[in-house]
């Protein structure tokens, strides 16, 4: 699939991209839902210990302090006993700065209006975040008591330190859980869609030419199962269809023989009667109609009879089988003064029906005999193409031009209409190939000739040596 | 010689009898299946020309009756409008001898009831010949006057169902049905080259003295024998 945009993508591609879209999604939402509560958690716990620190400070000066005045004395000493990571600092109700230990910046700064952030017990509140620090503000709730605000803040830098390793350990599993998740929607639609896919392939190999062939059905009542049934269905009423038509045309080429016999003879018996020359020429007229007749009948019953089914499951080296063709084929070239030249003539092997396989080349040959004058050059040619038996004949012929050429193989076409013959050659041949499996493509060039390849399955273990090239 | 025609067509029935008759054979005609079967059964016939396609009981089944009588060897020609070739085995199984298609012309019925009164004889690998010309079946190959001749295999085929019918004129389609197991309207040009091409190189380019032709009919090896 070396095809870029807008390239449409199988379902099972299709499944994967929106299989990789969701776990994303998913992954990213729980991640940055998990993290918003880790934050909320860690600031709630720093919040907690805060206001120990705070209350603890209260209830220390609270039992110290001997007058109702603020001791700003007193007030330091404390802050300055506080250990650990925990700033303080005591402000009145003007907003000057008391007492404060220097551990931490954010205490130091002055207390925002009351009006904003978190209250804990109507008299706590959450300072909006710092990114770095966390700081608590507390103001006494009775007027002029000894203490205006106090302001507890200790640094993030513990919870932030967990919320990088967290958010780090996220950056790598988040896009492993995207690919993850990609991979298995790809593999399950695989999975879900095998047996969709070996039905492809069965369907792949059900020739054209073989009506009575059928899908397997698994059986299982799925979906899958249904669209085998379905399809089995609608090749059944094709074949139905099919048998009636080609029903019909043998029983009318048939039919048509008695009369064509009875016809002839009648023909025959005046003929040899016939006393004025105008009589002799008139009957000699009719029987070469009567034979023109008989080869359309005839032509139209060797394609209706492929239609009825016919054993290609003979083993056979079509070089081999090609011989006598070419054979007969260089009698008719040479009096024709037209050259008959193999080209590649590989030994394989192939599952055939030999004497359809030698109408087949024969048709081709003659075909090209026929179109093409005196002095020209016919090549044959049989090689092996992968896994297909590739029978080629080129022709230096008049050729035909694009616009009529995919209708060679139609019944009754004709390049010429003084061609002679009905324009079944062809057609023939083509379905020849398509018994065996096979397909037919022509090449051509007006003026510079025609050329005819026939592929057809080649056996696999048959590498036997070229026989000459 | 004495034939018996089983043939319900009674048209085709009767353009075959008159042409039989005026080759001078006693003819009795039957139209249905039961009525030739008792025929065939009851007298001594040199040949037996039989439609599969008939009323009452069908051809096939005569073929096979006549057959298991076992008294009767005599040779059958069936005449049918199926040509397939499982149609063909399953004629010639049931002890056809000979299988002509409709349509045919009244000159192919007599060339093939003259080739079945006159059956050929000899073992697949006796040595044949005729006139000057030698063939040997079983080493393929061929002399004439003494000399080696070189035929192609396709040339060889030929000759070798001219030699074994001598004398007796055969037609282009008992030709093609022998020596090619493929049909075509243009092969009847390739079986003139190859007659050509075998003359010369017995030594007779004019078709005076081996292959003849006989014009409308088809070719016969040696002079035709009454």
């Amino acid at each position: 699939m070396s095809a870029p945009w807008p390239q449409p993508l199988s379902i099972r591609g299709r499944v994967g991209v929106a299989g990789t879209f969701a776990v994303a999604a998913l992954s990213l939402a729980l991640v940055s839902v998990f993290l918003q509560q880790l934050r909320g958690w860690l600031d709630h716990e720093l919040d907690l210990h805060l206001r120990a620190e705070a209350e603890e400070f209260v209830e220390a000066y609270g039992q110290r302090a001997r007058s109702g005045a603020f001791d700003a004395r007193l007030a330091q000493e404390l802050v300055d006993a506080e250990e650990g990571e925990v700033g303080i600092a005591v402000w009145d109700a003007q907003g000057r700065l008391l007492a404060a230990n220097a551990d931490l910046d954010a205490a130091l700064r002055p207390p925002p209006a009351p009006s904003s952030g978190v209250r804990y017990d109507d008299a706590w509140r959450a300072d909006a975040d710092l990114p770095t620090e966390r700081r608590l503000v507390w103001t006494q709730p009775e007027r002029g008591g000894p203490i205006g605000t106090l302001v507890v803040a200790s640094s993030r830098r513990h919870a932030n330190g967990l919320l990088t390793s967290y958010t780090r350990l996220a950056l790598i599993l988040v896009p492993g859980a995207i690919a993850l998740g990609g991979f298995l929607s790809w593999w399950l639609a695989g999975i879900a869609l095998r047996p969709l896919a070996s039905m492809v392939r069965e369907a792949d190999t059900l020739s054209a030419a073989r009506h009575d062939q059928r899908l397997p059905q698994p059986g299982s009542g799925d979906e899958v199962d249904q669209l085998a049934t379905a399809m089995n269905r609608a090749l059944h009423r094709m074949q139905t269809a099919f048998k009636a038509l080609n029903g019909f045309a043998a029983d009318a080429s048939h039919e048509l023989r008695t009369p064509l016999t009875i016809l002839r003879g009648e023909l025959d018996a005046l003929l040899a009667k016939a006393e004025t020359p105008a009589s002799q020429e008139a009957l000699e007229s009719c029987l070469a109609e009567v034979d023109r007749m008989t080869q359309l009948v005839q032509g139209l019953l060797n394609l209706a009879r492929l239609d009825g089914g016919v054993d290609t499951e003979h083993a056979v080296d079509p070089a081999a089988v090609f011989a006598e063709v070419l054979e007969d084929a260089e009698v008719l070239a040479s009096e024709k003064d037209l050259t008959l030249v193999r080209s590649r003539w590989e030994s394989l092997e192939l599952r055939a029906n030999p004497p359809l396989l030698r109408q087949l080349l024969w048709n081709l040959v003659e075909n090209a005999i026929h179109y093409t004058q005196p002095g020209g050059r016919i090549t044959v040619g049989v090689e092996r193409v992968h896994d297909a038996c590739q029978i080629v004949v080129r022709d230096t012929g008049e050729g035909v031009s694009p616009e009529l050429l995919e209708r060679l193989f139609e019944p009754f076409f004709r390049v010429r209409s003084d061609a002679g013959g009905f324009g079944l050659g062809l057609a023939l041949v083509k379905r020849i190939a398509e018994v065996h499996r096979g397909a037919i493509a022509v090449e051509s060039t007006l003026g510079a000739g025609t050329t005819f390849t026939v592929s057809l399955p080649a056996l696999k273990d048959s590498a036997a040596p070229p026989l000459s090239s | 010689m004495r034939i018996l025609l089983i043939e319900d067509n009674e048209k085709l029935a009767r353009i075959m009898a008159t042409a039989l008759r005026e080759q001078g054979h006693a003819l009795d005609r039957s139209s249905d299946g039961v009525d030739g079967l008792h025929l065939a059964l009851s007298e001594p016939y040199d040949l037996l020309i039989v439609d599969l396609g008939l009323p009452e009981l069908s051809g096939l089944e005569v073929l096979r009756r006549v057959r298991a009588d076992g008294t009767r060897d005599v040779p059958i020609l069936v005449v049918t409008a199926r040509d397939s070739v499982e149609d063909r085995v399953r004629g010639l199984d049931s002890g056809a001898d000979d299988y002509l298609v409709k349509p045919f012309a009244v000159a192919e019925l007599l060339a093939r009831v003259r080739a079945l009164l006159r059956r050929g004889s000899g073992s697949a690998d006796a040595v044949l010949k005729v006139g000057e010309t030698e063939l040997d079946p079983a080493r393929r190959r061929v002399r004439h006057a003494g000399e080696p001749v070189e035929l192609s295999p396709r040339e060889f085929s030929l000759l070798e169902y001219f030699m074994r019918r001598p004398g007796v004129v055969l037609s282009r389609s008992m030709i093609l049905e022998h020596v090619w197991d493929y049909r075509s309207e243009i092969l009847s040009n390739v079986i003139d080259v190859h007659v050509r091409r075998i003359r010369k190189k017995l030594g007779d380019p004019a078709g005076e003295r081996t292959i003849l032709t006989r014009r409308g009919m088809g070719y016969c090896f040696g002079q035709e024998e009454p």
